[in-house]
């Protein structure tokens, strides 16, 4: 900020100077104009008395009068001196300017406002100056009006140089200050909080946007982080009771070798089922230690992953109905290509559709899966109790429940967990629902370019 | 040969509905959708000069529509070959004879049964087609809309679980 400052001071000293010098040149040119033309007015006049003088030509006395204009006070004199240069005949001429004149030749200087031209002459063996002054009237009078007209136009031009620049640094800071104060508020406490890019225009609203991208990622590693332990326990919780379900209801009477085999098998697919929530979880704990913050994602087929996560959710309960419509698949699969980690988004998206099953009277989840220009749309809706509208905006807070949700079991964590997984993949999740009507996910996520 | 094929829309997702029903029951041979809506245009000096085509266009299309329109694009990529919106700027007999022959309509498709979403100066288009006897008509194919109750619905999901599905784990 001090060197901006000084840049600004800068700038205006350089302004204020510019306007100086102006000012002075024009001064200065105009002067010497009026000078030199003044001067040459007063050597033709001087000629011309000269040569009356000296040639006696009486009978044109009045030559100058007819053909040149008298000027303001004009006055003709002649001064005769001796060699060592003391007056002896003078005509009118003011002694004590007899140090300016040239003795040998011509010589033009002013006094007061009064201007001199003089000439020295030798005639008949003896020296002679003859000279003509005169007031310069433009000098009195229009000069000195400019000068006075340049002085006020240059006070006024300094005044409006500062004006307009401490102007143009307050509009060039006050938005930065803005941003600066707005940066401030936001806090680990309250990582949700964004600027308000379209109050800023231009490079400053640019800055906004890439600080609002830099908070989406941080808050998104902040808050995986911070809830990984709760997100670590609700998604080891289900598959370990369904491996104790199994185990308990084996174990609670003799069976044949055949029903044991079975059971051990359902117990190894729900192990296998732990162990790949599991490294999922791994991933997620590794979000935020990766160099760029980015994991290391690969292009995955969306349709595969959603079919997994289907096959997951199945696997946990039985009763679990899952309709899937793929009536708007893409011609094109590379459409359906995104760029990510098929553990995490399979997390992600069986998370909702175990959700939309769960909250639902018939345990159906619809799900459907589409493909725009640059990204996939995967939609997940239910028939199920819904959303009350006021709680919509609190869905996403970690450990936040419905106020209808009391008869189901739950931590309300699956569906946070699922939105910072989509924001991951730099992709989109909202909700809609309608209270006791059903409520639909919908999920963006960019398809992957190679580039 | 490409076929022009004029598609009545009200620029919501929900009546796109009407492309799906008919590029799902349509022949394996490319098409150019355009997709028009009712616009009267009216008689006054300043709607005439201060019109511009793209930019009410722009207007009235939102994201899900545009983004239903994509869908439907990459979904029957092979047979689309262009998507786009237009307007019919006046019900005059002449001007839609005019329209249909300058733009050289192969079909026009009209649902059985829809319902447009009524904007400010917005026609029904499908009505006017019903109500219009013109020499040059294109054929008309007629879509059937299906299930009542998916009327009215505008938002993406509408476009999916219209009917039996084609792939479920039951």
């Amino acid at each position: 900020m001090r060197s901006y400052n000084k840049t600004l001071y800068a700038l205006i000293t350089i302004l204020v100077i510019y306007t100086v010098s102006f000012v002075a040149f024009i001064m200065y040119s105009i002067t010497n104009f009026a000078f030199s033309d003044f001067y040459k007015r007063l050597d033709l006049r001087r000629n011309l008395a000269a040569e009356q003088m000296w040639n006696g030509k009486e009978n044109r006395t009045d030559w100058s009068l007819a053909y040149v204009e008298e000027l303001n006070n004009q006055r003709e004199f002649i001064v005769e001196f001796d060699e060592k240069a003391n007056i002896i005949n003078n005509s009118g001429f003011n002694v004590s300017l007899w140090e300016k004149v040239d003795k040998q030749g011509e010589a033009n200087f002013k006094e007061g406002n009064t201007f001199y031209s003089t000439k020295f002459y030798q005639q008949q063996g003896k020296n002679y100056i003859v000279g003509v002054s005169a007031e310069n009237y433009f000098y009195t009078h229009h000069l000195r009006y400019l000068q006075n007209l340049l002085l006020i136009a240059l006070i006024l031009g300094v005044l409006f140089v500062i004006v307009v620049s401490l102007l143009v640094k307050r509009s060039f800071i006050k938005p930065i200050h803005g941003l600066i104060d707005e940066v401030k508020k936001i806090g680990s406490e309250n990582l949700y909080l964004r600027l308000s890019e379209e109050k800023y225009k231009g490079v400053l609203h640019k800055l906004a946007n890439t600080f609002n991208r830099m908070l989406n990622r941080v808050e998104t590693s902040f808050e995986t982080q911070k809830n990984f332990i709760s997100n670590a326990s609700h998604e080891l919780n289900t598959p370990l009771t369904s491996i104790i379900g199994i185990a308990d209801l084996t174990l609670s009477k003799e069976r044949t070798v055949e029903e044991y085999k079975k059971a051990m098998q359902k117990i190894v697919d729900a192990a296998g089922n732990l162990e790949k929530k599991t490294n999922a979880l791994l991933l997620l704990a590794r979000t935020g230690y990766e160099k760029d913050n980015k994991l290391n994602f690969k292009p995955v087929r969306i349709d595969q992953i959603i079919m997994d996560a289907e096959m997951t959710v199945k696997a946990i309960n039985e009763r679990f109905h899952i309709k899937t419509d793929f009536s708007m698949l893409p011609d094109d699969s590379m459409k359906l290509k995104v760029n990510g980690l098929a553990p995490l988004l399979q997390l992600a998206i069986s998370n909702v559709v175990s959700n939309a099953c769960k909250y639902s009277p018939n345990q159906t989840a619809y799900v459907a899966l589409g493909a725009f220009e640059n990204g996939v749309l995967i939609l997940i809706r239910d028939e199920g109790i819904g959303i009350p509208e006021k709680e919509l905006l609190y869905i996403y807070d970690p450990y936040f429940r419905a106020s209808n949700t009391q008869n189901f079991s739950g931590y309300g964590i699956g569906l946070p967990l699922a939105r910072n997984i989509i924001k991951m993949h730099d992709g989109e999740l909202s909700v809609t629902s309608a209270l006791g009507k059903g409520t639909t996910v919908r999920i963006e996520l960019p398809t992957y370019s190679p580039i | 040969m490409i076929q022009r094929v004029l598609i009545p829309t009200d620029f919501t997702v929900n009546s796109l509905r009407i492309a799906l029903e008919y590029l799902e029951n349509s022949d394996n041979e490319q098409v150019e959708l355009v997709l028009a809506g009712g616009y009267n245009l009216g008689e006054s000096i300043s709607m005439l000069l201060g019109f511009t085509l793209d930019d009410h266009l722009a207007e009235v299309q939102d994201e899900d529509f545009l983004k239903a329109c994509e869908m439907i694009k990459s979904r029957f990529k092979n047979k689309v070959v262009e998507m786009y919106a237009d307007f019919m700027i006046s019900k005059n007999k002449r001007y839609v004879s005019n329209y249909l022959k300058g733009r050289q309509f192969a079909r026009i498709v009209l649902p059985d049964a829809f319902e447009f979403k009524h904007t400010k100066n917005s026609f029904d288009i499908v009505d006017m087609f019903n109500n219009i006897q013109l020499s040059n008509m294109p054929e008309v194919i007629t879509v059937s809309m299906g299930e009542a109750k998916l009327k009215g619905q505008d938002t993406l999901d509408g476009f999916f679980f219209r009917k039996k599905w084609r792939l479920s784990y039951e």
